[in-house]
């Protein structure tokens, strides 16, 4: 596999937000500013990386039966990690991000790398996955909250851009505003595959499991 | 009082998947039917409760004593995941029946945050054992709740006809954020 | 007996060397973390007090007060000025970290809000002025209104009431906190 290739797949081809739709929880909770949805795309970005190097490093060394343990062992280590480094220089944006530092643990496209790329790949590929993947994650997280800010404060990135008499559509920052954002992309991005002549299954199928480290044992997938 | 005070405010007004976005996987994922649904909904009250039980007993005996709380993500995280291995081997053991009705969704709540999630938030709100296990089933049940009402209306959508582009996701997507306000409407419930 | 001891033992190992790393990262970040929480409570200090010569912690007993956490007492010149104290109401979302000034006659001379984490564009707007400068020249109880507030009456942030609710509560806590710990010191 090339980089170029690598680098397509995570950031369009394979997007996990748009295309695999995996790690929903922090990309509906914190993209309430944009601000907020690149400091967590940022920070599972330099998580991804590493654990995809860590776990690419030991793959021969974990015994198949403990992987997915030893994986989150890991991945919870750079977590607290970055959790430190956040209090300690980015307090305001630790603040904001609150609970869901913690649960870049649980984020599945984590997971998901480490078990189908980053445990067959070399050190070097799996860094390059990491970069794209959570590149990927963290564009997807902008356009998300860029939109969600500027209908529901009139701002991006904290300035000010709609003139005052434009009404703030509050809805926009509370919780249905995630999902009705998110749901509008995802039925844009349809539409654009169509007219280009793509049938991308798994956009048009119901929601499936496919990047999701335990889809064998997954309910959905079994049926 | 505050302990149902806090109990309700799980359940409706600060509901676990359509206001704090935790456990979305699931919520998407295992929402086609209502009868799966049901059963992932059942599981996740189970599996919560235990995992904050324990993890309180292993944060406040141990992590605390030993100054080590800030390995608690670290330590939470293996609770739980062995602690669904455990409950799982114990099913297939000596319920067979419960296991053939919830032993496929138990791998699956590993990675479901809305377990990990309780855990935090419970530490993180300093409640004592009692309040973390009601605060992690009134979650649970507002889970299951949420989860149940989604893929009932989601086997209806699924009769009828929607237009190309809102096929699969988006209007699965859109039918949250309609829940969602209504979830909103609880709000005024109960003032914190 | 060798197939559990394996997977074990590796996944033993892992573990203790994440527990080694993080307790490595956690002693070296230990300080940067204690600074950043001087440093924002030294800003909100200036911020209401101006210049001052000295800070002295008050003491009281921690059961006494659920939410306020510590109060100080701030001279300047050789006498005591006002007090600082510091509380954290539950909000939206987490608790709200804040600090309220008082004169030494218990009137409020200004509010800091040192970290939140509300909902950006409602809640979070908590930290600007135009909410803010409610507070200074108040004492007393307050209370929350929605429109046209009244001599004690704070008016709430368009759709963000229950933040509003709680910053006012820790107000009110402090103040409460001023009348039997501090007045008259």
């Amino acid at each position: 596999m090339n980089a170029g290739k690598i680098m397509r797949n995570g950031i369009f081809e394979e997007n996990p937000i748009f295309i695999q739709v995996i790690g929903m929880c922090p990309t509906l909770a914190v993209t309430t500013s944009a601000t907020n949805g690149v400091g967590m795309g940022i920070s599972a970005t330099i998580v991804l990386i590493c654990s995809n190097i860590v776990i690419s490093l030991i793959r021969r060394l974990v015994p198949d039966k403990v992987r997915i343990p030893c994986y989150i062992v890991v991945i919870s280590t750079f977590v607290t990690m970055i959790q430190f480094l956040l209090q300690a220089f980015f307090p305001a944006l630790n603040n904001s991000l609150g609970i869901f530092i913690p649960l870049i643990v649980v984020n599945c496209i984590i997971l998901a790398r480490a078990e189908a790329f980053a445990s067959k790949n070399s050190p070097a590929a799996a860094a390059l996955d990491g970069v794209a993947m959570g590149l990927g994650f963290t564009l997807a997280l902008l356009i998300i909250g860029c939109i969600r800010e500027l209908l529901g404060a009139g701002s991006v990135f904290g300035l000010t851009l709609l003139p005052s008499f434009f009404p703030r559509t509050i809805i926009m920052i509370l919780p249905p505003g995630a999902f009705l954002t998110l749901g509008l992309l995802m039925a844009f991005l349809n539409v654009m595959q169509r007219r280009r002549g793509v049938t991308n299954a798994k956009t048009n199928q119901d929601p499936s499991c496919d990047g999701c480290a335990k889809s064998a044992g997954c309910a959905d997938c079994g049926q | 009082m505050q302990t149902l005070l806090i109990f309700m405010s799980a359940v409706l007004v600060n509901n676990f998947v359509l206001n704090r976005f935790l456990g979305i996987c699931p919520f998407l994922g295992v929402s086609k039917k209502m009868e799966t649904a049901l059963g992932m909904g059942v599981a996740v009250i189970f599996v919560m409760a235990l995992a904050s039980a324990v993890t309180y007993l292993v944060y406040n005996f141990i992590l605390v004593p030993l100054d080590l709380n800030y390995l608690y993500n670290i330590a939470f995280i293996l609770i739980i995941a062995s602690l669904v291995q455990l409950v799982e081997m114990f099913l297939k053991k000596f319920s067979p029946s419960l296991y053939q009705a919830l032993g496929i969704f138990l791998p699956l709540i590993t990675t479901n945050c809305a377990v990990l999630g309780v855990t935090v938030i419970n530490m993180e709100s300093q409640y004592n054992l009692v309040i973390s296990v009601v605060h992690a089933v009134g979650a649970a049940i507002g889970f299951t709740l949420a989860i149940v009402l989604y893929a009932s209306i989601r086997e209806r959508i699924a009769k009828n006809p929607i237009p190309a582009a809102f096929q699969g996701f988006p209007i699965a997507l859109i039918t949250a954020s309609l829940m969602s306000i209504a979830f909103l409407g609880f709000s005024g419930l109960i003032k914190v | 007996m060798r197939e559990i001891l394996k997977p074990a033992s590796a996944l033993l190992i892992i573990t203790l060397v994440a527990a080694v790393c993080l307790g490595y990262v956690h002693a070296i970040t230990l300080q940067p973390i204690e600074a950043q929480k001087v440093i924002t409570e030294k800003n909100a200090v200036q911020q209401i007090f101006g210049d001052l010569d000295n800070t002295q912690p008050v003491d009281f007993t921690a059961s006494d007060s659920d939410t306020v956490s510590k109060a100080l007492a701030c001279s300047s010149g050789g006498s005591v000025v006002g007090y600082a104290v510091f509380a954290a109401p539950k909000g939206y979302s987490g608790s709200i970290e804040l600090m309220v000034g008082f004169d030494t006659d218990g009137v409020i001379k200004g509010l800091q809000i040192l970290s939140q984490s509300e909902t950006p564009g409602l809640g979070a707007n908590c930290v600007n002025p135009a909410f803010l400068d409610q507070f200074p020249n108040k004492s007393g109880v307050l209370a929350v209104t929605k429109s046209s507030p009244k001599d004690n009456e704070i008016q709430a942030m368009t759709s963000s009431t229950i933040t509003t609710t709680a910053v006012v509560k820790g107000v009110n806590e402090a103040a409460a906190f001023f009348e039997q710990y501090l007045k008259g010191r």
